[in-house]
């Protein structure tokens, strides 16, 4: 087992540390399990899928929400601050996140994902992703039809 | 070189991920995502969690529902209420369902079974009728109603909306029974959406504590609405022909304000420190605004720019406007007309309407102007693009022209000569961008950077100088012809779509990033720096 030091040292593939207080860092079930097999006297778990930038943004996360005394509603700005990022960005820290096993952030960048999408115009939408239509006339006649109900 | 950001992340992300997120939209919106690309519709159709029924016979597995009038691939039932009862004592795990009755059977009235389902989270009716004992249990799931042409009586409708703890968004299209909305609080209700037909409505109020968006269409003159309960309202957008003639809202949250086509509205004040956006259009009657918001970041103004007295307009430098003007004849002077500018000591200093331009307040960048020509008879041109430049300063001007405007006054040759003007002009107003552009028909477009030239690499026709055949030239000899100022009567621009930037001038020292897409004669543009 590990010894009872306060805080846990987590290393990132380009060698970025980041120290983090052990009561927030095993409320993660990876970093717990890691903790329990990681060789007791380095105190540094690899996290070798991650790289700082993407850290970085993780643990800002968890800090504010294992905040004491914070309000829902400053919780809530805080998300809607934090998830103003670009759709890479976004990417990386659920690739992060599903690794770090963390289904909180999970789902909140899901639906993040999914409020740039829901109720947007099909203009928007490609836009907002970058997406090129590739659809022909005809594809695209044929797709309405498919869905003719949802437009009427 | 430039070369156009393509982030599909979406088709990037591993499967699971883009499943997961397609998978959380409804029936309706996947129809909508279906259109977005190919890989999008490949994806929507492989997921196999629900499928967009349009067979009811094995409901027992899907929960959407919808029936149109064209659906006649069901030979078994007649008409359509056999098969809801049906559906609907079948299968009471029904999530989401969407009845869309031909309009034949205005006011149908289907099974009360669909209720039943303690899953139903979207409900989309249309031409339906809802009674009072209609709804008997509380349906704990539902999340979104959406009726149009609904017979539904003002009682029925809160007591309905009572019924339903989880709501988020309420939609009212038509509901010609409606005289008066009264939609009580629920914690989780956020948007309310209501057109109101023509006439009948002459109430709203609404209690929702934690409303975030109202969006009001079509009111009459006489409607009342009621958003006092609503203090967290963050976007209001009335697309209305009158603005209500009593509307009760504390606007102190506002994030969004948007008044589209608001006749009878002829004053404006918004002193709301929280407002970010803020979109006027059609106003036409508008003839006084006073906007003062310290952190307004984003103003949009279209067709309805003849102020007859002042606009005084103080907000934040990073302010980005857009302008759409169309009846660019009635204007004599810009700055007559609107006094913008940004306080540039950032203080909360008012600035009334002084119409001196070399005031302390630096006038506004404009992040792009989009200029309806209708009237191009109008000898008014060469110094109105001037005064443009010289009180706005865009980014990027957007003109338009009709296809007749060759016939009067040589008016596309007008518009060439002020172009080598503006190249002049453009080592003043350091960073200014312009992009000339008509109908396709008879178009151009270009982008001027201090004194390069740029133009988008794609195929481009030029009617050749004997009549009517065009040509195919590389838009790169255009861009040289346009260096030495050779005019170029017309291009046909027939395919911007995703081609680089071509650069005529290697001395490029920013990157510009330009996007264009041809929608039906309009061509949508991007530039970033």
């Amino acid at each position: 087992m590990m010894s009872l030091g306060k805080l846990i040292t987590l290393k990132t593939n380009d060698n970025e540390e980041f120290k983090l207080d052990k009561t927030v860092a095993v409320k993660l079930e990876i970093i717990k399990n890691i903790v329990q097999d990681v060789d007791c006297t380095s105190n540094v778990i690899p996290l070798p899928n991650i790289d700082g930038k993407t850290m970085t943004k993780v643990v800002k996360y968890w800090k504010k929400h294992s905040e004491e005394g914070v309000t829902e509603v400053q919780l809530k700005n805080f998300d809607q601050d934090f998830l103003k990022m670009s759709h890479s960005e976004l990417h990386d820290v659920h690739l992060a996140a599903k690794y770090l096993d963390d289904n909180q952030l999970k789902e909140v960048i899901i639906q993040e994902f999914l409020d740039r999408i829901k109720g947007k115009p099909i203009e928007e939408i490609r836009e907002v992703f970058g997406i090129v239509n590739d659809y022909t006339p005809e594809e695209e006649e044929e797709v309405r039809r498919e869905n003719a109900w949802a437009f009427e | 070189m430039a070369s156009i950001v393509c982030d599909d992340i979406l088709s990037e992300l591993p499967n699971d991920i883009g499943l997961k997120i397609l998978s959380c939209l409804n029936l309706k919106e996947r129809a909508t995502a279906c259109f977005v690309s190919r890989n999008w519709h490949y994806m929507i159709t492989s997921l196999d969690d629900r499928k967009f029924v349009r067979t009811h016979h094995d409901s027992h597995k899907y929960c959407g529902y919808c029936y149109r009038d064209k659906l006649e691939s069901c030979r078994n039932c007649h008409t359509l209420r056999p098969i809801i009862v049906k559906l609907a004592s079948d299968n009471t795990t029904i999530t989401e369902f969407y009845l869309l009755v031909p309009i034949t059977l205005l006011y149908f009235q289907f099974s009360l079974a669909v209720f039943e389902s303690r899953l139903l989270t979207v409900l989309h009716l249309k031409y339906c009728r809802i009674d009072e004992n209609d709804i008997k249990n509380i349906i704990p799931c539902l999340k979104e109603i959406y009726f149009d042409h609904v017979g539904i009586s003002s009682s029925t409708l809160s007591n309905f909306i009572n019924k339903c703890p989880s709501i988020v968004e309420l939609t009212l299209m038509s509901c010609s029974y409606l005289y008066s909305v009264s939609v009580p609080h629920q914690n989780h209700l956020k948007k309310v959406h209501m057109n109101c037909g023509r006439r009948y409505l002459k109430e709203i109020e609404i209690k929702a504590r934690n409303l975030l968006e109202f969006h009001l269409f079509n009111s009459s003159a006489e409607l009342e609405v009621d958003l006092c309960a609503c203090t967290k309202l963050q976007v209001l957008n009335l697309n209305c022909v009158n603005i209500p003639h009593r509307f009760r809202h504390e606007v102190s949250s506002i994030k969004s304000l948007c008044l589209p086509l608001g006749k009878g509205l002829n004053k404006i004040k918004i002193m709301s420190p929280e407002l970010e956006s803020l979109s006027l259009i059609d106003v036409l009657d508008l003839d006084d605004a006073f906007i003062v918001n310290p952190i307004l970041h984003w103003f949009k103004i279209f067709d309805s720019f003849i102020f007859q007295n002042s606009c005084a307009l103080v907000c934040s430098k990073l302010m980005e406007v857009e302008m759409g003007l169309n009846y660019v004849g009635a204007i004599i002077k810009f700055n007559d007309m609107l006094s913008l500018g940004t306080d540039t000591t950032e203080s909360m200093e008012v600035i009334s309407h002084s119409g001196n331009l070399r005031s302390n307040f630096e006038p506004l960048r404009f992040k792009n102007i989009d200029l309806k020509i209708l009237m191009p008879w109008i000898p008014r041109y060469e110094s109105l693009i001037d005064e443009l430049i010289s009180y706005f300063y865009p980014r990027t001007l957007l003109v338009r022209v009709n296809s007749d405007a060759p016939k009067y006054n040589n008016f596309t040759q007008v518009l060439l000569d002020e172009l080598k003007n503006w190249k002049r002009k453009s080592e003043s107003s350091k960073r200014c961008t312009y992009i000339r552009e008509a109908p396709s028909t008879t178009g151009f477009i270009w982008t001027v950077y201090r004194q390069t030239v740029f133009v988008a690499e794609a195929t481009v026709k030029l009617p050749s100088l004997d009549g009517d055949q065009t040509c195919d030239h590389d838009l790169s000899q255009i861009g040289k012809l346009i260096q030495q100022n050779v005019p170029v009567p017309s291009i046909i621009v027939e395919d911007l779509f995703n081609h680089d930037i071509m650069d005529t001038n290697t001395q490029l020292s920013h990157q510009i990033a330009l996007c264009f897409r041809v929608k039906e004669q309009r061509i949508f543009w991007r530039i970033s720096f």
